[in-house]
């Protein structure tokens, strides 16, 4: 390597600070830096970027299966190409896209916000990526295979998923694809973990930390606790398919409900793990941009820990109607689920309350996240009642429910932090004119796509159908459904143009655009190697740069007087 | 009711209350197809409690958004707000609530779920409902041990969609079996469905075929789904429902039993 180190200025190895580093190394740049460069932001950038073009991916095979769905009768692609689609579309955005770009923002962030050098383990979190990337394309590829990617639905239901109704590559692609995703996201999760609890700044005390920060130690854990159950539920069907033997296989005395039970196990935490982490950026953006501390900071860290407990026993109200569940078991423990999310929902807005709310791309994409999160979440209380599941399960209001929560809540918190963070990531600031077109557009759009499908859904369209007859009556809504996912699909244009503007011609950001409170805004943008070369400010709260900055507007239990004469 | 109403509330009050309630007591379907089973009915009373409190919970949120949205936002007012961090009888009314209305819906649900279940004691109809890559097959039988040869076999084909024909105002019992993948036995008219799923009772695994019952209240014809995704022509998996009253359901029986006989033998 021809790069060589700058010289030290004289006297920086007197000074005993063993923990900074002697001096900035410099960069690698393109290839190189990618393939390279074990840094936490590096390779928190490259999740991040890789995970929105499996985004992008995943959203053209859907924009297909609405482009299907429009009409009865089979126009584009037939039922075959029709069931690989969503499976991959399922998949990608799922596996491949939501947990690696919030692993991606974890990777980028935590370390920032609780003032360490790097992960504890760069060279693993490098691995990591590396797995993931592997994974992700292991599934992708099965497209390129003769007989197509898997097609048996992203939830692989034995014994549809055996080697006698599922054959051919795409499908093993699939499980090789599974369980190399599943090892990636616990070699994260660990590092996580182990960098949260080991590697914090003097006087960063677990209860001084972002809320983000919080949701993504209970997102490790769980990950830690569900992620092998998914890897060796996936590895127990390979050796079914490739080895004989007969795990799932009913013929055999095997219980094709025991890859439900394992699959759902993973399978609901994995929702939690998704969306988790976009309630940790939307919490971030709505303290930053109402100018007020986390409203009842501790009652949300409690509220975040329940949801992650609860959801560990919630599994089977995925499979209310296979009738083999214990109903009230499952149905009471879903719907406990409501009660801390509704506590974050009115946090979140006693953090606006009495605020100064400004309206920056971020903070209207954490509002639309809000508006369209209490719709998912309502329609969940709803579908945990297994009276009225049975009517409701595997038909098209399951669809807008799940996206009500993924889509529409966590892929608005992914664009709330693309906003949020850019100036950090990139040092300029993305347009926030074209910023609200987008919003308008991908709020819209997704609205019209979704809403219909309760609708759908409650008239008696199953989900998963290449088709429908002209009889059933379903068309015109499909029809509007179409036309919104058209809207969504254009949404991403203004985000790609601001983006790529913005790296032509972009204002500099400044090391603090946001008047941010967290330790990430109080180095430079982007930040240098070791992230904090000029030292720390101190932390007594969980606002540390905002203590900095406003030193006598501290946070308060009861009343503010400081307020109070404001106004006066 | 004489007299006048009182001065202070407001004049759109009492009507709105009413048909709310209105609404509430007749089970409006609030985009429910309307259920032609006696089960379904207590499903459709339930779906509204649920779904009206939804929209009211909907409509809680988004309200308070749009208040902060309008009163809160910053312009003229570019200062320091209140740095208040918490309140604590606030956070815990906004957390026992939730619970309490959480508890009032899972009680609402247990009733409603326990009608739902197989049952106990004679039904007057009993159907075997077979599923398989990608069709149905009926196969009525003469009762609740589903033995020996079914009188009446109902079959579909790629030409034909089987009809499965039912008497009205009769209890009609449901056995789900499957034969390869799992499939899912829907009429979205019943307001319930179930799985179908292989693997029939081994000494190793206990049965796991689904059992459902449901009493008609209506005639007509309607069309059921397949709704557990099931392979290749899983859109296509239909079939329909006939639902008649006793006289037809009685030429047809016979008619439809000396078919499968002769087929039979
Ligand atoms: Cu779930
Ligand atoms: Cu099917």
């Amino acid at each position: 390597m021809t790069a060589t180190r700058e010289v030290p200025p004289t006297g920086v190895e007197a000074q005993p600070l063993v923990e900074e580093p002697a001096a900035p190394e410099r960069r690698l740049s393109g290839f190189l830096r990618w393939t390279t460069s074990t840094d936490h932001k590096d390779v928190g950038l490259s999740y991040m970027i890789t995970a929105f073009v499996f985004f992008l991916a995943a959203g053209c095979l859907a924009l297909l299966m609405r482009a299907e769905l429009a009409d009865p009768g089979q126009e584009m692609v037939g039922p075959g190409t029709f069931n690989e689609l969503f499976t991959m579309h399922g998949s990608i955005m799922l596996l491949v896209f939501l947990s690696p770009f919030a692993f991606g923002i974890a990777n980028y962030c935590v370390p920032l916000m609780i003032g360490a050098r790097d992960m504890a383990f760069p060279r693993i979190n490098l691995l990591s990526y590396w797995i993931y990337l592997g994974g992700g394309l292991s599934m992708v590829f099965g497209f390129v295979t003769a007989d197509g990617a898997a097609d048996f639905g992203w939830f692989a239901y034995t014994p549809l998923s055996d080697s006698v109704r599922s054959p051919g590559l795409g499908a093993e692609l699939w499980l090789v694809g599974v369980a190399l995703l599943g090892i990636s996201g616990i070699l994260s999760a660990l590092n996580i973990v182990v960098t949260v609890f080991t590697m914090r700044t003097r006087g960063m005390t677990m209860f001084r930390m972002p809320i983000l920060v919080w949701n993504f130690v209970v997102v490790s854990v769980m990950v830690l606790l569900v992620f092998p159950v998914l890897t060796a539920a996936a590895a127990m069907l390979w050796t079914d398919r490739n080895l004989g033997s007969v795990v799932y296989d009913a013929t055999a005395g095997g219980q094709p409900i025991i890859w439900q039970h394992l699959f759902w196990f993973f399978g609901h935490p994995e929702v939690y793990i998704l969306v988790l982490p976009y309630f940790g950026v939307v919490t971030e953006v709505f303290a930053v941009f109402s100018r007020r501390p986390v409203y009842g900071y501790k009652g949300l860290v409690f509220a975040t820990c329940s949801i992650g407990a609860l959801s560990l026993g919630v599994w089977a109200h995925h499979m209310y109607a296979t009738g083999a569940v214990l109903l009230p078991f499952f149905g009471v423990m879903t719907m406990l689920i409501a009660v801390p999310t509704g506590v974050k929902m009115f946090n979140w807005l006693g953090t606006m309350w009495l605020g100064r709310v400004r309206f920056s791309t971020a903070m209207t994409f954490a509002i639309g996240f809000l508006a369209v999160f209490v719709i998912g979440g309502v329609t969940g209380v709803i579908l945990a009642s297994p009276a009225l599941d049975f009517h409701l399960t595997d038909s098209y209001f399951v669809v807008a429910h799940f996206h009500y929560v993924l889509s529409g809540g966590a892929v608005f918190g992914v664009f709330a932090a693309i906003y949020y963070w850019w100036p950090k990531w990139f040092g300029k600031k993305l347009h926030e004119g074209w910023g609200h077109v987008h919003f308008w557009l991908n709020f819209i759009g997704f609205n019209l796509t979704f809403f219909v499908q309760f609708i759908l859904g409650l008239e008696g369209m199953p989900r998963r159908v290449a088709d429908y007859t002209e009889a059933s009556g379903f068309r015109p809504l499909n029809v509007v459904s179409s036309i919104g996912a058209a809207v969504l699909g254009v949404s991403v244009l203004p985000f790609l143009w601001n983006a790529y503007r913005t790296w032509r011609r972009g204002e500099p950001a400044g090391d603090d655009p946001w008047d941010g409170q967290t330790l990430e805004w109080a180095t430079s943008s982007p930040p240098p190697i070791g992230n904090f070369p000029e030292g720390l400010p101190p932390v007594r709260s969980e606002r540390p740069l905002w203590d900095l900055k406003y030193p006598d507007r501290k946070a308060t239990t009861g009343a503010d007087p400081a307020a109070r004469k404001a106004t006066r | 009711m004489t007299g006048e109403p009182h001065e202070r509330r407001p004049r759109w009050l009492v009507p709105s209350l009413s048909a709310l309630t209105a609404v509430v007591i007749s089970g409006c379907d609030l985009g429910l197809p309307s259920p032609i089973t006696r089960e379904g009915e207590n499903v459709t009373r339930l779906w509204s409690v649920f779904t009206i409190l939804a929209l009211a919970i909907v409509a809680l949120i988004i309200g308070l958004i749009v208040v902060v949205v309008i009163r809160y936002r910053r312009g003229h007012r570019d200062d320091i707000p209140s740095q208040r961090q918490y309140n604590f009888p606030l956070e815990i009314t906004y957390t026992v609530i939730p619970l309490v209305i959480v508890g009032v819906l899972f009680g609402l649900t247990i009733p409603v779920q326990e009608n739902l279940g197989s049952k106990e004691g004679a039904a007057d109809v009993y159907v075997e409902v077979v599923g398989f890559q990608w069709q149905w097959q009926f196969r009525y039988f003469e009762d609740e041990s589903y033995e020996g040869d079914p009188r009446i076999v109902v079959s579909g084909s790629p030409e034909q969609v089987p009809v499965l024909v039912l008497p009205v105002d009769a209890t009609v019992r449901f056995r789900l079996v499957a034969q390869d993948v799992i499939h899912s036995f829907w009429v979205p008219e019943f307001l319930e469905k179930r799985d179908l799923i292989p693997g029939a009772e081994t000494d190793v695994s206990p049965g796991i075929d689904n059992v459902v019952e449901v009493e008609t209240t209506e005639t007509g014809e309607w069309t059921g789904r397949c709704a557990e995704y099931c392979g290749l022509q899983h859109a296509y998996m239909d079939f329909e429902l006939r639902v008649v009253d006793e006289a037809e359901w009685q030429s047809w029986s016979s008619e439809a039993a000396d078919a499968t006989g002769e087929e039979g033998t």
